[in-house]
């Protein structure tokens, strides 16, 4: 996993509790590598989910719900990392559309050796879209809120469902966007 | 107090290791970029040497290059196409393939993908005539919007040289027609001359016997005078006479021998010209033997008299003085038919009611000098460094070889060391003089003569 995500882990728990209690969680967890992570590098998905079942543990909160709130937190970082995305775009969908085709096409090109979930593009309306998340770390509570997160910055409201398709050995998760 | 003074130094220090291993990162992303840098650099470079190398390939192709797209425009074209159709390189793009190859639209529509020729087809440049090319190419998926890749080779050269093929081919034949006309003819000539040989006979034995009927009927007319007083024979005499002046006998006698004298004329004009016709057909020697030029050319007027009759009337202008030459005599009668056979047609040609065709001789002290003009259109300035080239002839299909000036000026200035050119003669568009040296008598033939009449 990329160690943007952890690092934006950390200031995501940094800003909802405080960085003695990531700290607390980093030790509680356990991970080899110590909470010792950095923006570009790659770290074992595996310490993802300690530090995950860490904070849950400590805070009392629901691992979905925690990683909802992450994913509104990591689509915030985006946006403030990657303008160059939003350039021409005015609408969450068409951005939804985007992220296979060319979000996902230029992180493969600085980081081959990364692994990407895939969206499958269903169906895409202007008061519709369906998509399926695939991937083998079933984080598809993450991938909500990275959507919510989207629809927010568009000043955009859908319902957002999801239905769980597959969960072995890939995660399969239909998303419908209704406006 | 102290525990989060434990946390804070454990927070301090993960950060820093943090700071560590983005460093370490950078360091090694530095080093990545680094040598992505030179391996881009290195492959721009080989990709620039390949382009030049390709540039280079397709500029010195001898073949228009050109691209084509699916809607039958031209995509990209070489140097070569460039040059050859006389358009840049921003003229040539996106115009119709059919601007410069006229109905290839059509052919290509035709073809199903892979590789094709085509030929039969023109390039139509800027400026020049259409030139034939020979099309070979390729259909298919070339290159994002490309369909076709064309090579087109320039096939001018080649379709004259198979025209110029055909033409020889031709005169060729007819050469092979003449030689078989010649070889008849000398068969002719041979069997022509026996009974020429003894009708000349058989006239001259007739004009003999006939002047010795003549005499034996003036020695009738002298008895028939002496014994006329005589009533005795008056009535036979009557009836001899009255015979006689009814068939009109001396005036028949008369024209007898006229008849006869002029048979043998002709039969002797007909007998020169089959020695003429045999001497010319045989193959002669090759040695150099004593020969009066202006007998020569007298029996090549001879020959050559009846092609003329209608077209063109035959003088001739002797230096009577001039000296036996030593030559070929053969290949002298043959040159002088061949130009003389050429100045009647150019007579033709020009179709005067006053052609003239004319053959002069002169000598000076070391050269002997022929001269045969015609009154036809004259020669062409661009085609007077070409006559000589063998094949070449200016004359249609069955009247000339393109043989006859190469074989004179092989013969003339080859075998004889002379000269054979074209000047200007007043009062003629074409002259062809030759000038042959006047050789000595060589000392081996002096030394056989001398031995011939030797005791």
């Amino acid at each position: 996993m990329k160690g943007v995500i952890f690092t934006e882990f950390f200031s995501f728990i940094e800003e909802n509790h405080s960085i003695e209690f990531l700290q607390e969680t980093i030790e509680h967890s356990q991970v080899e590598s110590e909470g010792v992570y950095t923006a570009t590098g790659t770290y074992p998905f595996c310490e993802m989910g300690a530090l995950l079942g860490s904070v849950v543990e400590k805070s009392g909160k629901d691992a979905s719900e925690l990683l909802k709130l992450f994913g509104l937190h990591l689509f915030g970082h985006f946006k403030n990392s990657s303008p160059n995305y939003f350039v021409g775009i005015d609408n969450a969908f068409d951005f939804l559309a985007t992220v296979e085709t060319q979000i996902h096409v230029d992180v493969k090109k600085l980081y081959p050796d990364a692994e990407l979930p895939s969206f499958d593009i269903v169906e895409h309306t202007l008061d519709k879209f369906v998509m399926i998340y695939k991937s083998s770390r079933g984080l598809g509570a993450l991938c909500e809120g990275l959507i919510a997160g989207c629809m927010e910055h568009f000043g955009e409201t859908a319902t957002i469902s999801s239905r769980t398709l597959a969960t072995d050995p890939i995660t399969k998760i239909e998303f419908i966007l209704q406006k | 107090m102290t525990e989060r003074i434990e946390i804070y130094k454990a927070i301090a220090l993960r950060e820093k290791r943090s700071r560590q291993e983005a460093e370490r990162l950078l360091d090694q992303k530095s080093l990545e970029l680094y040598e992505k840098s030179n391996a881009v650099i290195k492959s721009r470079d080989e990709l620039s040497e390949l382009n030049s190398l390709l540039l280079s390939i397709t500029s010195s192709s001898p073949d228009s290059i050109i691209t084509v797209s699916s809607e039958y425009r031209i995509r990209s074209a070489n140097r070569t196409a460039e040059q050859r159709f006389g358009l840049d390189e921003s003229q040539m793009l996106d115009i119709p393939v059919d601007d410069i190859f006229p109905g290839l639209t059509g052919k290509l529509q035709a073809l199903e993908a892979g590789r094709f020729n085509i030929e039969n087809i023109y390039g139509v440049p800027t400026f020049g005539e259409p030139f034939p090319v020979e099309i070979r190419g390729r259909a298919g998926d070339i290159y994002q919007d490309v369909e076709y890749v064309i090579f087109a080779h320039d096939v001018t050269a080649k379709k004259q040289i198979e025209i110029k093929t055909k033409r020889i081919e031709q005169q060729v034949n007819e050469a092979r027609r003449l030689e078989a006309i010649g070889t008849l003819s000398a068969g002719i000539a041979h069997e022509i001359n026996t009974p020429i040989q003894f009708i000349g006979d058989n006239l001259g034995f007739l004009i003999e016997a006939l002047a010795k009927i003549s005499s034996s009927y003036q020695l009738y007319a002298n008895l028939a005078k002496t014994v006329g007083a005589d009533t005795n024979y008056q009535r036979e005499l009557a009836a001899v006479n009255d015979f006689n002046k009814q068939i009109n006998l001396k005036t028949m006698i008369k024209d007898i021998e006229e008849s006869v004298m002029e048979s043998r004329a002709g039969i002797k004009d007909v007998r020169d010209i089959v020695l003429l016709m045999k001497e010319f057909s045989h193959p002669g020697t090759l040695d150099d033997q004593p020969t009066d030029i202006n007998k020569l050319i007298l029996g090549v007027v001879k020959i050559c008299g009846g092609r003329a009759i209608g077209v063109a009337r035959v003088v001739t202008d002797f230096e009577l003085t001039i000296p036996e030459l030593l030559c070929k005599r053969g290949q002298i009668q043959q040159v002088i038919i061949n130009l003389v056979i050429n100045a009647i047609d150019a007579v033709e040609e020009a179709a005067t009611a006053d052609g003239t065709v004319s053959i002069a001789t002169s000598f000076t002290d070391t050269r002997v000098c022929i001269e045969i003009s015609d009154t036809g259109r004259g020669i062409p300035g661009e085609l007077q460094d070409k006559i000589f080239d063998p094949f070449f002839t200016t004359k249609p299909m069955g009247r000339g070889t393109g043989q006859g000036l190469a074989l004179a000026k092989n013969f003339i200035v080859n075998s004889h060391h002379g000269s054979l050119e074209i000047v200007k003669r007043e009062g003629f568009s074409t002259t062809f003089r030759i000038e042959l040296p006047r050789q000595p008598i060589q000392p081996l033939k002096l030394k056989e003569k001398y031995n011939d009449r030797a005791p």
